[in-house]
């Protein structure tokens, strides 16, 4: 049952009218001119209006305009039908009415079925329109909420990264997101004899989800590093959390990587990322280091390969790790053009800035397309300095 | 991209066959290939020589698969001929766990 709002200055047509929209089952109240049905529509709110056009003090045109702009500046603002009942079926007066804000009209003398059926058609658009609006409002609440939450996430994980070794001379690092969270992990920490311990390392997908496994390897490393563990023992022991803790799906490809103390040497785990590089200062590629194993949390403890390979680190050389977010585009030979586009930057700018120009081509390679998977690049001066 | 399957029944043998970019949008399709019809009892290829992507979402998919059909390390066998694809694999250390051809 709905409430229909009559206007008519003419008694007799306020009473036909009313009299069959209760026959259709409806509440009705009244209005004797334009004026009036301004202030019964706003106070009494109504689900429809039937609306005569020549009426004293406001005629139905103007009474039509106030109406639908007070009800468009309610907040919850639904679909109010006006449908005209006149004797007026001129096409001028028609499309006066239409810019006036009405959504129908009905001719007089009124026929019953028609009326009938014209008010059940506007109040099924009305009613839609107002589960519309129940949904927008519940959706924005809903989003306001998961924003909240997400700052709050997001508190957390800036707290646990604020927990990383800083040496601006010796690191520096990029990371970007794909979304609010990031599913790539870069850090560093340094152990109880002064060695420093470096994870750089990606989850599978991007978003939450990948992010959700980074909390706990961040809190693993630390507390191994502290104890000052061995390479081996510390990617064995975040390999065997993440294959008890993650679902078959998901996993952790990661480099990590113990610097001595005056980095001239280091030892190297690497599973499942892309190559990292050595290079001298002068642009020369001294060595490339491929992936050894499988990602972590993919083999249980007995399958698992902790084995490690040793380098010597020339004095005036740079060390290059990156994950695969801003290279997984590749041209026509297969060949991944970021990954081309970053040894060519490596080769050819000087040590001097070379890392400022990777980080601003590897954004920028994305110009063109949404960023797909997190970014992270890390790059670390060796040797005494 | 797209997943079909080819079973044949006298020998017990699916092929798999992955087109195009095999990403996070066909993790689902993987799983409906060797879950309906049932797998299990069936030797395996995944036919990636037409699949021209990968990315980790995949790879996690490949893995269920195995774990799913309970298949021991190196019987299914995956078929690749785009570089991108076998670097892919490589670098993830995926002949462990498979075969490659």
């Amino acid at each position: 049952m709905a409430k229909i709002l009559v206007v008519d200055d003419l008694p007799s047509n306020r009473l036909l009218l009313q009299r069959l929209c209760e026959k259709f089952g409806h509440e009705t109240i009244s209005a004797e001119d334009g004026v009036l049905a301004v202030v019964a529509a706003k106070e009494q709110s109504p689900d429809l209006i039937l609306l005569d056009i020549s009426m004293p003090n406001m005629d139905g045109y103007e009474a039509a305009e106030l109406i639908k702009a007070e009800a468009n500046s309610r907040p919850d603002d639904a679909y109010l039908p006006i449908i005209f009942v006149t004797a007026q079926t001129s096409d001028s007066s028609l499309t006066q009415a239409i810019q006036a804000g009405g959504d129908d009209f009905i001719a007089q003398p009124v026929r019953a079925e028609v009326l009938e059926s014209k008010i059940s058609a506007h109040l099924r658009i009305r009613e839609l329109n107002q589960q519309l609006v129940e949904n927008n409002r519940e959706l924005s609440l809903y989003n306001r909420r998961l924003r909240q939450e997400a700052d709050l996430i997001g508190h957390f994980f800036d707290k646990a990264l604020q927990r990383s070794y800083q040496d601006p001379e010796r690191f520096h690092y990029h990371t970007s997101p794909a979304s609010a969270f990031n599913g790539d992990i870069m850090l560093i920490s340094q152990g109880p004899v002064g060695q420093v311990y470096v994870l750089v390392g990606d989850f599978t997908g991007h978003g939450l989800q990948a992010a959700m496994g980074t909390m706990p390897v961040q809190q693993a490393f630390f507390d191994l590093c502290q104890q000052g563990v061995v390479l081996p023992e510390l990617v064995r022991q975040i390999n065997g959390y993440l294959h008890q803790s993650l679902p078959d799906s998901m996993f952790f490809a990661a480099n990590a990587l113990l610097f001595d103390q005056s980095f001239s040497k280091v030892e190297m785990w690497m599973g499942g990322m892309p190559p990292g590089y050595l290079v001298s200062d002068q642009g020369e590629e001294l060595m490339s280091f491929a992936s050894m194993h499988m990602p972590l949390g993919i083999l249980p403890e007995v399958e698992f390969r902790s084995g490690t390979i040793n380098y010597d680190l020339p004095a005036d050389s740079r060390v290059y790790l990156y994950s695969d977010g801003a290279i997984e585009r590749k041209d026509a030979q297969g060949n991944i053009v970021g990954e081309e586009g970053l040894r060519e930057l490596m080769q050819t700018m000087p040590a001097e800035g070379r890392f400022e120009k990777m980080v601003t081509t590897l954004v920028s390679s994305d110009d063109d397309q949404d960023q797909l998977d997190d970014i992270s690049l890390i790059e670390v001066r060796c040797g005494k300095h | 991209m797209s997943i079909t399957t080819r079973v044949t029944e006298e020998i017990k043998e699916a092929t798999i066959k992955v087109q195009g970019e095999f990403n996070f949008d066909l993790v689902m399709d993987l799983r409906d290939a060797y879950i309906e019809p049932d797998l299990k009892s069936y030797s395996i290829t995944v036919d990636l020589t037409d699949c021209t992507y990968m990315d980790s979402a995949a790879l996690g998919a490949m893995l269920i698969m195995k774990s799913h059909l309970g298949k021991p390390d190196g019987e299914i066998v995956i078929k690749v001929a785009d570089p991108y694809v076998r670097k892919v694999l490589e670098a993830a250390h995926f002949e462990i766990k498979f075969t490659f051809s």
